[in-house]
C-alpha cells in the first residue's frame, strides 16, 4: 500500500476481486520496476557474513528499497491512467548483472466503484 | 597499455552515440507502436468478461532480447561501487517489457483479439558478457487472448 | 465491466538524468576515492613493512637473490668497500650490505630486500675516483640501514591488496609480482634525502673529508643532461633534482665539513676488473 502526496489513497493487492467493490473499468497493465545496485560497503559486509552464516541485513534493506520503489512507480502509472486500485499485482525479481538485482511489479489498473 | 587506454574509449565513444541514437529510434517505434495497438488490452486479471459475449482462447506471446552499450555498461560497473540505482539498466529493462508487450498485442491483434487476459512477464539475463557485467535481457510476456467468437467466422 | 487502455506517460520507471553528467559524478567520485584509498593504505602498509624484523627480511629475499659469494676482483674489492661503508654507517648486527656487480652498460644502481644492492657497469664506468664509489655504496646502504625497501614493498602490496578488495579478483598472479618489481622500487623524496645523508656521514668518517664524494652527484646530473628525453632507468627511481644539492650543500655547510680534500683514486685495474669476468 502506497501513499502519495496529492493522489487518493490507491488500493494495491493481489487479490482478482476484491470483496464488496465492483470493478468499473479495466485500464491495461501498469508496472514499476526498479534495478538497484549494492554498494562496496555492503558487498564486504555480505562476504563476512558468508563466512559465519545468518540473515544479510544489508541486502535485505536494500531489496525491501527497491520493493518500495517499485512500488511507488507502480503507484504512479496507476494514477496517471486515472485508476484508483491496483489488482493482481505480481512481483519479480531477477538478477540482471552480478550484484544488481531489477525488481519489478505489474497488475491491472482499474477503477472501482 | 596505452593501447588498451584507446580502444577502450573509443568503445565508450561509439557506445554512447550509436547506443543513444539505437535506443531513441527504439522508443519511437516503441511509443507509435503503443498508439497503433491502443484497440487491444492486455490486462493481469483472470476474470473473465461479463459482457455476454462467447469467446474461444489462445496463448499469446511475445518476447525480445536487448542489450546494452559499452558506455552504460561500463556506468554499470561505476553504480556498483556506490550503490544506488543503476540509471543505465532501467531504460534496457523499461524497452525490452515494453517491446515484448507489444509483439504480444500484435499476435493478439493478428487474431483479431481485444483483450488478453492473465498476462505474464519472464525475465531472463540471457548473455553475461565477460563475468560482471550485464549482456542482455530477455522478456517474455504471455497471455491469454480472448477472440470474440462472431469473428470466429471462417478462421 | 469496461477495457480501456489508456496512454501512461513515459519517464516514471526511467531517470532522466543525462548519462554524460553521471559518467563524470561517478568517475570523478571513484578517482577522488581511489586516491584517498591510496594514500591511507599506502601509510598502513609502510607503517606495518617497517615492523617486519629484518631476519624475516633476509629470509624473504632468499627467494629472489641468490646469495652469491664474491669471487671475481671487481666484486672481491666492491664487497671491500661496502663492508667499510657498513662499518663505518655502524649496521646492526645481523645487517649485511652485499654487492652484486652486473655487467650491463645501463647507468643503474639499486638497493632491493635484504641488504642486496646492485650496481651496474655503465654507471661505475662513469665514475672519477674511490670516493664517489663510496658514496654511491654508503647511499644504496643507507637505504638497507632505514628499511626502505621493505617499507617500499609493504607499500605497493597494500595499495594491490586494497585495489584487489575493491575492484574484484582480476587475476593479479600474487600480491609481491604485482606489487612492483623489486628492481623498481620507488623511494620517497625523503627517504632519498635520508639515504644522502647518512651516505654522506658514512663517507666523512672513513675518508675525513667529502672531496670526491660530490663527485657521484656531478656525475648523475652529467648523465641526466645527456639524455633529457629518455632517462636511464637509475631516475625512475632515484630523481637527482636541484632540491637535492642545496640539501646536501646545506648538510655540509651545518655539519662543518670539508668539501675539498685529497680523492682516493680507484683502483688501477678497476676498469680491466669491471670487464674480465
Amino acid at each position: 500500500m502506497a501513499e502519495r502526496p496529492g493522489s487518493e489513497f490507491m488500493l494495491i493487492s493481489n487479490l482478482e476481486v476484491i470483496p464488496d467493490r465492483r470493478v468499473v473499468k479495466h485500464l491495461g497493465l501498469v508496472q514499476g520496476s526498479s534495478v538497484r545496485a549494492k554498494h562496496v560497503g555492503r558487498d564486504i559486509m555480505a562476504s563476512i557474513k558468508n563466512l559465519f552464516g545468518g540473515e544479510l541485513v544489508g541486502y535485505t534493506e536494500l531489496l525491501s528499497e527497491s520493493r518500495e520503489e517499485a512500488m511507488e512507480r507502480l503507484t504512479a502509472q496507476a494514477t496517471a491512467v486515472g485508476a484508483n486500485a491496483v489488482l493482481n499485482v505480481r512481483f519479480s525479481t531477477s538478477s540482471v548483472a552480478q550484484g544488481a538485482a531489477e525488481i519489478y511489479v505489474y497488475g491491472t489498473a482499474v477503477i472501482l466503484e | 597499455m596505452i593501447f588498451q587506454i584507446i580502444i577502450f574509449l573509443v568503445l565508450m565513444v561509439a557506445g554512447y552515440l550509436i547506443g543513444s541514437y539505437l535506443e531513441r529510434r527504439h522508443y519511437r517505434s516503441i511509443i507509435q507502436r503503443e498508439a497503433q495497438y491502443r484497440n487491444v488490452v492486455a490486462v493481469a486479471s483472470r476474470q473473465l468478461p461479463d459482457d455476454g459475449a462467447e469467446y474461444t482462447q489462445r496463448l499469446v506471446t511475445g518476447n525480445v532480447t536487448v542489450s546494452v552499450d559499452y558506455f552504460k555498461r561500463f556506468l554499470a560497473t561505476l553504480h556498483n561501487i556506490f550503490g544506488g540505482r543503476i540509471t543505465s539498466y532501467e531504460s534496457l529493462l523499461d524497452r525490452a517489457r515494453r517491446e515484448a508487450i507489444l509483439r504480444m498485442k500484435a499476435e493478439a491483434a493478428a487474431l483479431k483479439s481485444p483483450l488478453v487476459l492473465n498476462v505474464k512477464y519472464e525475465t531472463a539475463s540471457v548473455y553475461k558478457g565477460s563475468g560482471n557485467g550485464i549482456g542482455s535481457v530477455e522478456v517474455l510476456a504471455y497471455g491469454t487472448a480472448m477472440i470474440p467468437k462472431a469473428s470466429n467466422h471462417g478462421v | 465491466m469496461e477495457y480501456e487502455n489508456p496512454e501512461i506517460p513515459e519517464g516514471i520507471n526511467t531517470t532522466s538524468t543525462h548519462p554524460l553528467k553521471n559518467l563524470a559524478v561517478l568517475l570523478g567520485g571513484l578517482l577522488v576515492l581511489l586516491a584517498l584509498g591510496a594514500w591511507l593504505l599506502g601509510m598502513t602498509g609502510a607503517y606495518l613493512a617497517a615492523k617486519i624484523p629484518y631476519s624475516q627480511e633476509l629470509r624473504l629475499a632468499e627467494k629472489y637473490a641468490e646469495p652469491v659469494a664474491a669471487s671475481t676482483p671487481i666484486e672481491r674489492y666492491l664487497q671491500q668497500l661496502a663492508d667499510q661503508v657498513g662499518r663505518s654507517m655502524e649496521l646492526p648486527s645481523g645487517m649485511k650490505i652485499t654487492v652484486h656487480y652486473v655487467d650491463e652498460g645501463t647507468d643503474n644502481a639499486f638497493a632491493t630486500l635484504g641488504g642486496n644492492v646492485f650496481l651496474y657497469r655503465g654507471l661505475l664506468e662513469k665514475l672519477p675516483n674511490e670516493n664517489a664509489l663510496a658514496m654511491l655504496i654508503a647511499h644504496e646502504a643507507a637505504h638497507v640501514l632505514h628499511r626502505d625497501p621493505i617499507v617500499s614493498v609493504g607499500q605497493n602490496a597494500a595499495i594491490s591488496m586494497g585495489l584487489m578488495v575493491v575492484l574484484g579478483d582480476t587475476g593479479a598472479s600474487g600480491i609481491l609480482g604485482s606489487a612492483g618489481l623489486l628492481t623498481q622500487l620507488q623511494f620517497s623524496r625523503s627517504m632519498e634525502n635520508k639515504a644522502d645523508e647518512a651516505g654522506l656521514l658514512a663517507v666523512q668518517r672513513i675518508y675525513g673529508h667529502l672531496g670526491g664524494a660530490l663527485d657521484l652527484y656531478r656525475v648523475l646530473e652529467s648523465i641526466s643532461d645527456a639524455n633529457p628525453v629518455n632517462p636511464p632507468a637509475f631516475f625512475s627511481t632515484h630523481p637527482v633534482s636541484e632540491a637535492r644539492f642545496s640539501h646536501l650543500s646545506e648538510l655540509i655547510a651545518e655539519n662543518g665539513w670539508s668539501a675539498n680534500g685529497d680523492v682516493q683514486a680507484l683502483p688501477e685495474s678497476f676498469s680491466v676488473w669491471m670487464t674480465d669476468r
